[in-house]
């Protein structure tokens, strides 16, 4: 979607995600691996999460989702999925709420779908028995519903590979097979937790794209989780960098070759072959990313940072609006520093 | 599919024949002068040296293994040295009660498993109390179940008898038969059940706890009934079956136990008067055949696996 | 492998300081961390409630019968069998020979503790060296040993103890070797996987390609990874070896009477079962006891190593 057709009154918002904790219960102790996750997503959005693995993308999304165990997490904040904060809901409204507004695509096609059962009865499942019903839905419609689903995803041979068991067909065709079955739920949100990162290079492409048209067809908002900074800025409109499990910088996709000034986020484009067009080689990120049960003091990423002051050790970073559209949690960012440097 | 029954069919007559030369080798070598032992220590030297020929007990061990493995292709066992009754006759005697109380005891043993894993799924002051029975169950020596059975069943209740074996041949029939067997049967099936169900339900709870497939079926929409029929037990099944097979072989020496208290004529009594006696025809005999059912029990548990499950089926077919 | 040239003092517990310099920090510092959890695993009320009930009984059966001054257990007097438990003389009774049941109780779990610890240490030992040393050598020496743990996993446990524990002749020390040989192919396979595990870590490859000799490589390296597992697994199996020794001598090829054991003790109540149920009733409660302390304590150590991690 283009910015001209942008209506001039926003419609309402199909996902409200509101200071978002999640807490891992382990021995007594509750250790934090989201801390006050927000965003907003109105239809035919897309919107990236980008940040190292055991930053809080994946679970903050579960967590959104009600996916998580509650014997397990704790999760407080409010996670609005069109109007209705499925985590004020019963375990039982849940499990009828959520599928029938959102979807999910999982990172490793090989372990999301049922090796037991043929992948066009796992399609065709969501339209007899899940949220995909409708008044009237018979064994034989849902089937042929199906089928035109595997056509639409652009599985080649659909007739054949409807029954088939999903060890006998790629990595690519089996996350073909899962958007199916979220498409088949007629979501109005669907989430994607590194839906590419398990596949080769082309295949990524092909199922990007594959998102990318559903959502110009059916109008449905996206949330992509990736640790791919080049990818996430160029399949989303607005981008969401995490870390620590929280937001650190949060900006319009366009601008994030040009105006991120959070140096976790420069340096992520550092880490990614010619994002940024100069041709410097990639510069890996020192450092591990940091431990939640033993989270530095001040801003997370000091320990990390090039940029780091005596400040950073000891006060912590709010979220501030630094532009239209454009949030940052960071005391010295890297525009401001390049700005005083070529003023000295 | 076929290369690896042939594979695993190799496999299984290698282990067979490095068990029997094992137990050959062991019994002849352990069980001392079998023709002094039989003879009684006043036989004569000539009467031992006669009884020596007439059993070929002076050629080197492994000749006298070749020998009996001869005779074990062409159908004979040999006869007892004891009794003088063909090893084979006395192992199909044998044979259908031994059968019949693992039939019993596995029939038992799926039952209490399933049961108990489906409340400990369920809830969790269930599965607390049901993990617990088993732990407890787990710690009961057989023989100690088999005898707490008698003193309720017998001799308190008088609602069970406590010889354990009615030919189905007899007066009695099929009935009296199987109305015998119920305690032999749920002794040896208390045996295995903790085991299955700790398998049974490590399973099923890794697979609710971390299978996407599970996550996606939740997120389809679908009823938890549906999602436990469809999307989890079917992959506990193939898992299931093969422990069922391989705990076979561990049922055997619960076998031996409950057939001695419940005075079932099977195998295990057979082996124990064979072992009692030194009749190394009969023990070797009845090694033979242990060794060979456990080992196509195992195989066809694995098959059975393999056609079940599709994973397998498709990736496991070279290994 | 030249484990067994090396001086006995130089192996995993006294590391000279030589030897300190090729065991590697990640090394040390796994043993040391996985120490701590044990201990801090060891003293959680789950694990240490079942152990101290084990140990209970670990000391009334060793010390109990001198602490207690029992009268022996085998030399009964015939005016006084078949008493009831509460009887002037003999708290738990007589047996049908007038032997004090107490005593006999006690006595008979000696037995069955040593054989107990003794066929798991056997098992242990005996298989974790074969399993490590496939494990290690790879080729010819893996496939031979692999196929023997194959064929010995064929073998009916019982009756393979059965045959043994007859032919050998039946006392404390062959029952102990006829158990013991049950476990040697269970903890061969588990230590022939762990050492796989370990045998391409960094430091393995380091030492190696250093021309450390394997032996030091095997004790100072692979040992220390090794067993904490196969001590877990050896946790289960002493409960095991126990019944295995109960069942035994209850078909009479364990340790013989007079001497007493649970199990031989059992068998002999069998015919007095209605006479003087006591008899069968508390061997069994002894042995269920003893077995069922050591299962909690392996099955919640274990609970307790899964969440640490």
């Amino acid at each position: 979607m283009s910015d001209q057709s942008q209506p001039i009154v926003k419609p309402q918002p199909i996902v409200e995600v509101e200071d978002l904790w999640v807490w891992l219960r382990k021995r007594g102790r509750e250790i934090p691996l989201v801390r006050g996750l927000s965003y907003t997503l109105r239809p035919a959005e897309a919107l990236s999460i980008v940040g190292e693995s055991g930053a809080g993308k994946s679970i903050g999304v579960r967590a959104a989702l009600g996916l998580l165990d509650p014997r397990l997490f704790r999760v407080t904040g409010s996670s609005k999925l069109v109007g209705t904060d499925v985590l004020a809901l019963t375990a039982k409204e849940r499990a009828r709420y959520v599928p029938s507004v959102a979807a999910l695509v999982f990172q490793d096609p090989g372990r999301s779908l049922n090796p037991t059962m043929r992948v066009g009865d796992q399609i065709a499942e969501a339209f007899l028995k899940g949220s995909g019903y409708e008044p009237g839905m018979t064994r034989a419609k849902a089937e042929a519903r199906a089928l035109q689903l595997m056509k639409d995803v652009r599985i080649a041979a659909a007739e054949e590979r409807f029954k088939a068991y999903p060890n006998q067909l790629s990595g690519g065709m089996k996350q073909r097979v899962v958007i199916a079955i979220a498409v088949a739920c007629k979501p109005q949100v669907l989430f994607c937790d590194e839906p590419t990162s398990s596949l080769d290079v082309t295949t990524q492409a092909a199922i990007m794209d594959l998102i990318g048209e559903l959502r110009d067809q059916t109008g449905i908002a996206t949330v992509t989780i990736t640790h791919d900074l080049a990818l996430a800025a160029s399949r989303a409109r607005k981008v969401i960098v995490m870390y620590g499990g929280q937001v650190v910088e949060a900006l319009p996709a366009r601008l994030v070759a040009t105006e991120s000034a959070m140096p976790y986020t420069t340096a992520l484009i550092e880490a990614v072959p010619d994002i940024d067009g100069n041709g410097t080689p990639p510069t890996p990120i020192e450092g591990m990313p940091p431990d939640p049960a033993n989270l530095p003091s001040g801003c997370s990423f000091h320990p990390r940072c090039r940029f780091a002051q005596d400040d950073c050790l000891t006060n912590t970073p709010e979220l501030r609006v630094v532009a239209p559209a454009h949030e940052l949690r960071c005391f010295h960012p890297v525009k401001d520093l390049e700005l005083q440097e070529a003023s000295r | 599919m076929l290369r690896l029954i042939l594979e695993r069919l190799v496999q299984m007559v290698i282990v067979v024949f490095v068990v029997t030369l094992a137990a050959f080798t062991l019994v002849n070598l352990l069980s001392g002068d079998i023709a002094v032992y039989l003879l009684g220590d006043h036989a004569t030297p000539e009467a031992v040296a006669a009884l020596h020929a007439q059993l070929h007990l002076d050629d080197p061990i492994i000749i006298r293994y070749f020998d009996w493995l001869g005779d074990v292709l062409q159908g004979n066992l040999g006869t007892s040295v004891v009794s003088h009754y063909p090893v084979v006759k006395s192992l199909t005697n044998a044979i259908p009660p031994t059968f019949e109380l693992m039939i019993g005891a596995q029939i038992v043993g799926i039952t209490l498993a399933v049961v108990t894993t489906a409340a400990a799924i369920k809830w969790r002051w269930t599965d607390r109390l049901v993990t617990g029975v088993a732990l407890l169950v787990n710690s009961i020596p057989t023989f100690v179940v088999a005898l707490i059975l008698i003193i309720i069943f017998s001799t308190t209740l008088h609602l069970l008898p406590s010889i354990g074996w009615v030919a189905p041949t007899s007066a009695g029939g099929w009935g009296k038969n199987i109305v015998a067997m119920i305690m032999p049967s749920v002794a040896l099936g208390l045996g295995i059940f903790p085991e299955y169900m700790r398998i049974l339900r490590s399973d099923i709870r890794e697979q609710l706890d971390r299978e996407e497939y599970v996550t996606l079926a939740w997120m389809k929409g679908l009823r938890p009934t549906r999602i436990f029929g469809k999307h989890v037990a079917p992959n506990s099944v193939g898992g299931f079956i093969s422990m069922i097979a391989t705990t076979t072989a561990l049922l055997i020496s619960g076998v031996v136990i409950v057939e001695q208290v419940f005075a079932i004529p099977g195998i295990g009594k057979m082996m124990l008067a064979a072992i009692d006696s030194h009749d190394t025809p009969v023990l070797l005999g009845g090694l033979l055949t242990i060794v060979t059912f456990v080992v196509i029990i195992n195989l066809v548990g694995e098959l059975i696996y393999m056609r079940i499950d599709p994973r397998v089926r498709a990736t496991r077919v070279t290994a | 492998m030249t484990t067994a040239t090396r001086p006995l003092g130089a192996s995993v517990t006294g590391l000279s300081d030589a030897d300190a310099t090729w065991v590697s920090g990640s090394t040390r510092g796994r043993m040391v961390a996985t120490l701590r959890t044990w201990r801090r695993a060891i003293l959680s009320p789950s694990v240490a409630f079942p152990l101290a009930v084990f140990l209970i009984v670990v000391i009334a059966c060793f010390a109990g019968p001198e602490i207690l001054n029992l009268p022996s257990p085998i030399v009964g007097n015939l005016n006084d069998t078949l008493l009831p438990p509460g009887s002037p003389g003999y708290p738990l009774g007589t047996n049908e020979l007038g032997n004090d049941e107490l005593s006999r109780l006690l006595w008979g779990g000696q037995i069955s503790i040593i054989v107990g610890l003794g066929a798991t240490a056997f098992g242990l030992i005996v298989g974790s060296f074969l399993g490590m040393l496939a494990a290690y050598s790879g080729r010819a020496v893996e496939v031979v040993i692999m196929r023997l743990f194959d064929a010995l996993l064929a073998f009916p446990g019982l009756i393979l103890a059965l045959i043994l524990a007859d032919f050998l002749g039946p006392n404390v020390w062959n029952t102990i070797l006829a158990i013991g040989i049950f476990g040697i192919a269970r903890f061969g396979r588990l230590a022939w996987a762990q050492t796989i595990g370990v045998r391409h870590r960094d430091f393995v490859v380091a030492a190696r390609s250093d021309g450390v000799p394997s032996g030091s490589i095997v004790l100072g390296h692979m040992v220390p990874n090794v067993m904490p597992t196969l001590l877990g697994f050896a946790l289960f199996t002493v409960g095991t070896a126990m019944t295995i020794e109960a069942g035994l001598s209850f078909l009479g090829l364990g340790v013989q009477q007079p001497q007493p054991t649970w199990g031989n003790m059992i068998a002999g109540a069998q015919q007095y079962m209605s006479l003087a149920p006591w008899l069968l009733i508390l061997p069994a409660a002894m042995l269920v006891i003893t077995i069922l302390s050591l299962n909690l304590v392996a099955d919640s150590l274990r609970i307790r190593l899964d969440e640490e991690r």
